[in-house]
């Protein structure tokens, strides 16, 4: 193998790890890359967040209708609710690995409150 | 090796290593995709989600065309409209108000009344949507919920439960006075098949729909496995499946008697009501869960197999293409059509 071969290689070596960079800069939030929280209220999205960071989430409607949504620990759940049936809290938690076996897949919903949970996996963004 | 091959060589990985980034990465990477997955590579995954029909619809789907999932909804608003039972000016509405008289409708509520004589007639008169006056002296999740109906008022209602009494023909729909129909136990079926061929007409050909626990996938996940759905415990809401069964192209529905309804003295009283007494259907059946592939039938289906029970909707099921059927008793016993044998899972939860 002569020298200039070796060249090439590295370059091609460089050229391909900047080009892995610049994809994964370019596929930051919420897109193919990062486990993602999206909470919606009502029809609209309200925020995203990634499932990484721990964070609780006020979501305060008035008239008395306050949702905690939690992430902990890679884990997301409905923390408490103010609606009268509580089934958005009793859906337990969302994890990567748990979508598959819960009836709701990556979603948490509450259905009086309006609040919907939906766990976006980095592994399903793209087709 | 010359050089120049060998930068031929790894331009070709590099620019194999970037084509990578398109396909899912993850859980299941030993799984070879499979045949039959023709979703496009690459295309991002859209969701919406949407309150109608009395529950929350989620739609999820590859595309990259932006709009698309907003017209779905807007879509999903247009049925609403029309099916309500409630909205004044819907189909239903106008139906339910007509005193006897014809009354023209649209195509899709023609259709969905048809549909639903036909199930009316397969199950014997267990599925009937003139079920509505008994429906109305029930309340499962409103502020008289837990209030028992009066016994001979609903004795009365029953007695105008008859679906050979709808007169349907192309000039629109006609009842008796005194009769009123209610879609309520399949007109989310339906309206799921219809928002199915609205994007498959527009080119998605992978999906997920969940219309209130009516579940339809379209096609299979974009590495060509199959959908993983959990069937619902009928006995909490905790999010916790009682079973696994894999699916693609398919819809799986599940009625219970946890979903709507109310204890009272040691009795469960629920949503699905005896055609012929206006009562809660009494039987060992906790829930059902119905794989078909259409929501509408798989919606109809639930209702109709639960009021059979166990052993006569096992054989009913059995007996019927492409359709298969999990049963759970109240003492938690969980059964099954043949075609599940080899691809449900049993899941511990204990």
């Amino acid at each position: 193998m002569k020298k200039r071969d070796i060249v090439i290689i590295a370059a091609v070596l460089v050229v391909a790890f900047a080009a892995f960079m610049a994809a994964n800069l370019f596929q930051s939030r919420g897109s193919g890359l990062e486990d993602f929280v999206y909470i919606y209220v009502n029809d609209a999205l309200y925020e995203a967040d990634p499932l990484s960071e721990d964070k609780l989430i006020e979501i305060d409607q008035g008239s008395g209708m306050v949702n905690h949504i939690q992430i902990k620990d890679g884990k997301v759940y409905m923390a408490d609710s103010t609606c009268e049936n509580q089934d958005c809290v009793e859906q337990g938690t969302m994890t990567e690995d748990n979508v598959d076996t819960r009836p709701m897949r990556n979603w948490i919903v509450c259905l009086p409150n309006g609040i919907s949970i939906e766990l976006r996996l980095a592994s399903e963004e793209t087709a | 090796m010359k050089h120049r091959t060998i930068a031929a060589a790894l331009a070709g990985l590099l620019a194999l290593s970037l084509l990578s980034g398109c396909q899912p990465q993850g859980a299941g990477t030993s799984a070879a995709p499979t045949a039959g997955s023709t979703v496009e590579a690459g295309l991002p995954k859209q969701s919406r989600v949407g309150f109608f029909f009395d529950t929350v619809i989620t739609i999820e789907a590859y595309t990259d065309d932006e709009s698309l999932l907003d017209d779905a909804m807007a879509e999903c608003q247009r049925y609403d409209d029309l099916l309500s039972k409630t909205k004044e000016g819907s189909d239903v509405w106008k139906i339910n108000h007509a005193d006897g008289e014809r009354v023209a409708v649209s195509q899709d509520t023609l259709d969905i009344i048809r549909k639903s004589l036909e199930y009316s007639a397969l199950s014997d008169g267990k599925f009937d949507i003139t079920i509505e006056p008994c429906v109305a002296l029930w309340d499962f999740t409103g502020e008289n919920r837990g209030v028992l109906p009066d016994a001979a008022e609903l004795a009365e209602a029953a007695s105008h439960v008859d679906y050979t009494k709808v007169d349907v023909n192309d000039e629109g729909v006609q009842l008796p006075a005194g009769e009123t129909i209610d879609l309520g136990a399949i007109a989310k079926g339906y309206i799921t098949d219809r928002i199915k061929d609205f994007l498959v007409d527009r080119g998605i050909t992978c999906g997920m729909l969940n219309f209130g626990g009516n579940v339809l996938v379209i096609g299979s996940k974009p590495d060509g496995s199959d959908w993983n759905i959990g069937i619902q415990d009928p006995d909490s809401t905790t999010g916790e499946s009682i079973a696994v069964v894999p699916v693609s192209d398919s819809a799986v529905v599940t009625s219970g008697i946890y979903e709507r309804g109310f204890d009272l003295d040691g009795v469960r009283y629920h949503h699905i009501l005896d055609t012929s007494t206006g009562w809660p259907v009494q039987n060992e059946l906790a829930g059902i869960t119905i794989l078909a592939s259409d929501a509408f039938d798989a919606d109809a289906l639930s209702t109709t197999v639960f009021a059979m029970g166990l052993e006569e909707g096992t054989a009913f099921v059995e007996g019927l293409d492409g359709v298969e059927a999990v049963f759970i008793t109240r003492d938690d016993q969980v059964s099954w059509t043949s075609g599940l044998n080899d691809r449900l899972t049993l899941l511990n939860n204990g």
